[in-house]
């Protein structure tokens, strides 16, 4: 046979190689059979950039040789890490590396339904013109409005503000607001005048006395948040956790008060009582710097603790003696509020409960108390105004803005009006995709957001994505949402990408930069070269005439006398702040942007919206005879359902189990280690899952680490591991002040007889090969 | 058997290949490298015209073996292209055949194997195009390399290449597509260059 009797294959010379100029070959005897010398061995860059494994935005340092991320460490210079980072900080290497890893653009397969999972490839350019092209016609056909963007995570600055705003769609959501922080923002916003923030403004560093409510530190971890409180528990300071569940903050208090789920505000309110009664409050500050004491001191006269002892199952001694305690360390005595805040629907109010409190222990802008957090300051790129400034409010944004109705010419919100609060409830703008009530959402794009593991009702939003007629997921894994989509878009990981500078609200405040370490793996690209290119398809050039990411960031860093090369050497950029009142005292400024400028302790703005205008006790409905109320938290070493198909983060946590106390499972025959499916009180099932039967829990309860259970075949690692706490959420109640998503109202029943998951060794899924 | 070429001589340890062999090899990595490569204009256009056809009947009557059927009846281009994602891309309970060296060597992608093959490419005069929208060691990458270094008479190097970073998986891949190959075209071709590599391609 001769060479020529081989035709030549034009698909094979479409050039995966380059030849070196001639003479660049190395001329060695065998120049395979060199020795493999260690990743440490040869030339290793530092890149800094942050985190992306959970949202508290560390600042780390990453290493790099060969074009590979080998290692990530956390940045002693940034005041978010300080230097250490947390398991999935160093484990999120894994992440990039995952074979299983969105590749490449993908369209559904024509004739196939949404859900079958059949794609075919598909160039970036068709990708974006196929979305393009959709979203226009439902432009043309329903309005602009009538696209909806879901976004969570860093990027979310492109698809949930940036390129919604240029659409001019109002709805946007983020699960941040209403399935997380949305009431404490709101509370605040209409207590201080002032919202939370993406950063707890807790001065742990001075703090004598910490009561958590609900507050999983520990478990729900955020890295500086963690050290600070660790150190105040080292340096002496005292802690109460109130909880159902023996959590492990639980473990390092001094007092744990085990109370019965969805009581909260009536622990507040004796606490409240308590503390005005015995005239414990400090009065110079409350005279100072409040409003409202007459109308508080007449409101809780009646909750006594003997009132909320038979409410809360807690002894009246304790609720009283904590409340003289707090008073006894104040100001240095905080009830710091958490993040997840969305429990039984009235959260607003037991959030605003929270606040009161400490406004009474005059801690509010004190050391030891709240810091006021600034945002650093920093110009946003000099594009044309937006046609909508975005709304959906954030874990960092002003999620309590105001109520009023501002004229844009657009359509508000179809969620407008089924809540107090001016931003968006992700949840509520399902249904208009199912009903087009008050008028269609025909289109979604949902970046970075796992529908099925944080909206409840998946089976409702499953309806609902069905009716659309465009659907668009970018991520960077298929995960159980992802693969019902007509369009998936892979967006590189957080250690391939730029994004837009972080800006963080702190006692120093501070800009993060993320930068590239590496180039994006298959053809995955950038979320903000993904929103720039579409932008460019719809037609909104003038809202993206930066040629590049670099060209955007280096704009906005001038603003600040300071520069892209700069950041990049630096990584952060820490400005000054003013944390305390005093702060502000001597610049003549008032930090509460309420109505009265001051602390409302009586909303006179609630009042007039028709709701009570101090906080109130709802009873928690109760579940089905036999049922136990389904509380849900974390783990220290997974975010949400975003990392559980990280194999490094697997080893540690695999799987989740549901808690039950001993005594309940002993009546039902169970024991530790059995398999049981998960039935919630509307014939819904999820599971299997273990049974871990612990005294850490009350007994009218079940407990479930968030973010298992997914059915998401195309992850390897994460498909069919433990059971979903947000399948079992078929019901929510709606804050109607803050429109968070009340979600422990779900209640569930253990069905025994469920088979042990035959599932392959972690260990073997992480030695992928064929 | 004729003596490896003087241009990259591997040393007295290395293979002895002769050029009718490498003229099969080339052919064979041309084929691995338009296969499974993403399908595009190329393999619509190798299929219609006939040429992958032609060059797998070449290579059949070479290893004497029968000719594979599937570029003489192949599925639609459409329907390839869905196959491809299920086994090379994405797919329900995993992709059941990724392409690529290092997950077989390193268990784990862009591992040592990778920053190996990097090198060795380098000093074989070879660099990944920044056009190539995939791993470096994917399979295509591979045996293009492989083709690349034959077609230029550098039969060694070729030789080598294929010995360290072909030879060693291809057969146990083949099977892995094989079984997961649903439409039969994948998994048919698979097998076949399995056979052909196995005369022509030596192992390092």
């Amino acid at each position: 046979m001769k060479r020529r009797e081989f035709l030549k294959l034009s698909a094979a010379s479409v050039g995966a190689l380059m030849l070196a100029p001639e003479g660049q070959a190395l001329k060695l005897p065998n120049p395979l059979a060199r020795a493999p010398r260690a990743w440490y061995e040869g030339e290793v860059s530092t890149v800094l950039t942050y985190c992306e494994n959970c949202f508290w935005k560390c600042g780390v340092r990453a290493s790099v040789a060969d074009g590979r991320v080998w290692k990530v460490d956390g940045y002693e210079a940034n005041p978010k890490s300080r230097g250490r980072l947390c398991p999935r900080g160093q484990g999120a290497v894994a992440q990039t590396y995952d074979p299983d890893r969105l590749k490449r653009p993908l369209i559904r397969v024509e004739g196939t339904a949404r859900g079958d999972g059949k794609y075919r490839e598909a160039s970036w350019d068709e990708a974006l013109s196929v979305i393009a092209s959709g979203m226009l016609a439902i432009k043309e056909r329903y309005g602009s409005e009538s696209m909806a963007f879901f976004a969570h995570g860093s990027g979310d600055t492109w698809f949930g503000d940036y390129l919604p705003a240029a659409w001019a769609t109002p709805n946007v959501g983020k699960p941040s607001v209403s399935l997380c922080t949305g009431p404490r923002e709101t509370a605040a916003q209409w207590t201080f005048g002032r919202g939370i923030g993406g950063h707890e403004p807790i001065d742990w560093e001075n703090t004598d006395y910490m009561v958590l409510i609900g507050h999983h530190i520990g478990e729900d971890t955020h890295n500086t948040q963690l050290q600070d409180f660790s150190l105040a528990l080292k340096r002496g300071a005292k802690l109460v956790v109130v909880d159902p569940r023996f959590s492990v903050a639980a473990s390092k208090a001094d007092r744990w008060m085990p109370i019965r789920p969805g009581t909260d505000t009536a622990l507040l309110l004796a606490w409240l009582h308590v503390l005005i009664t015995e005239e414990l409050y400090d009065k110079a500050y409350v005279e100072r710097y409040t409003i409202g004491i007459d109308k508080l001191t007449e409101h809780v006269q009646p909750y006594t603790p003997e009132w909320a002892a038979p409410i809360t199952d807690l002894d009246p001694d304790a609720i009283r003696a904590v409340a003289r305690e707090l008073a006894a360390h104040a100001p240095r005595a905080v009830l710091p509020p958490g993040r997840h805040t969305v429990w039984y629907g009235n959260d607003t109010q037991r959030m605003r409960a929270v606040y009161l409190i400490n406004a009474l222990l005059g801690n509010y802008g004190v050391e030891g108390g709240f810091y006021l957090a600034q945002p650093p300051y920093i110009e946003k790129y000099p594009h044309p105004a937006f046609p909508l400034e975005p709304a959906s409010g954030g874990c960092s944004g002003a999620s309590g803005a105001a109520a009023e109705t501002i004229e844009t010419g657009y359509r508000d919100a179809v969620d407008h009006g089924t809540f107090f609060a001016k931003t968006t409830a992700v949840q509520e703008l399902i249904p208009a995709m199912i009903t087009g009530e008050p008028y269609r959402i025909a289109g979604l794009v949902a970046y970075g957001v796992n529908l099925f593991h944080s909206i409840p009702d998946v089976e409702r939003t499953k309806e609902a994505l069905k009716k659309l007629d465009l659907y668009v997921a970018i991520d960077v894994l298929p995960m159980d949402h992802v693969m019902w989509a007509d369009v998936i878009l892979p967006e590189a990981t957080y250690l391939e990408r730029y994004d837009d500078l972080v800006e963080i609200a702190h006692k120093t405040p501070f800009i993060e930069l993320r930068q590239p370490a590496v180039a994006p793996m298959w053809d995955t690209k950038p979320g903000w070269w993904i929103a720039r290119e579409l932008g460019h398809k719809l037609g909104l050039q003038e809202y993206f005439d930066w040629p590049d990411i670099e060209t955007y960031l280096d704009k906005r860093l001038a603003s600040i006398g300071s520069s892209l090369e700069q950041a990049k050497k630096v990584g952060t950029l820490v400005q000054r702040g003013r944390p305390y009142l005093t702060d502000w005292e001597q610049r003549n400024l008032d930090p509460f942007g309420t109505p009265s400028g001051k602390i409302e302790l009586y909303s006179q703005t609630f009042a007039d919206a028709g709701f009570d205008p101090m906080p109130t006790f709802e009873p928690p409905e109760e579940g089905p005879v036999g049922s136990y109320r389904l509380l849900y938290g974390r783990t220290p070493v997974h975010t949400f359902a975003k990392t559980q198909n990280n194999w490094v983060l697997m080893e540690m946590h695999g799987d989740n189990a549901v808690w039950i106390h001993p005594a309940e499972a002993k009546a039902q025959g169970l024991a530790n280690g059995d398999y049981v499916w998960l039935e919630n009180q509307d014939g819904v099932r999820d599971g299997p899952v273990a049974v871990f039967a612990t005294e850490r829990l009350r007994r009218d309860c079940v407990y479930l680490v968030h973010g298992f259970g997914h059915r998401a075949p195309d992850m390897k690692v994460a498909n069919g591991r433990g059971a979903s706490d947000t399948a079992l959420m078929s019901r929510y109640r709606l804050d109607p002040i803050s429109g968070g998503a009340g979600l422990r109202v779900n209640f569930v029943k253990l069905v025994p007889g469920a088979p042990r998951p035959r599932l392959p060794r972690l260990t073997r899924l992480a030695e992928r090969s064929v | 058997m004729e003596v490896l070429d003087p241009l990259d001589p591997l040393g007295p340890q290395g293979p002895v290949f002769g050029h009718r062999s490498a003229d099969a090899l080339a052919a064979a990595c041309q084929i691995v490298a338009a296969l499974y490569r993403s399908p595009g204009e190329g393999l619509r256009d190798d299929l219609e015209s006939g040429r992958l056809r032609a060059v797998s009947d070449a290579l059949a009557r070479f290893a004497g073996l029968d000719a594979p059927r599937g570029p003489h009846a192949p599925p639609s281009f459409e329907t390839l292209r869905t196959v491809y994602v299920s086994l090379f891309v994405s797919r329900a309970g995993g992709v059941p055949a990724p392409p690529y060296v290092g997950l077989v060597r390193d268990r784990q992608l862009m591992g040592p194997s990778v920053t190996r093959l990097r090198s060795d490419l380098e000093a074989l005069g070879l660099r990944i195009s920044p056009e190539w929208r995939e791993l470096p060691d994917h399979l295509a990458a591979v045996a293009e390399g492989v083709e690349l270094l034959l077609e230029r008479g550098r039969v060694g190097a070729g030789v080598a290449l294929a010995a360290n970073y072909l030879s060693p998986w291809f057969a146990r891949y083949a099977d892995a597509v094989a079984e997961a190959d649903a439409s039969g075209f994948y998994g048919e071709m698979s097998r076949f260059l399995r056979s052909v590599l196995k005369e022509v391609a030596p192992r390092a």
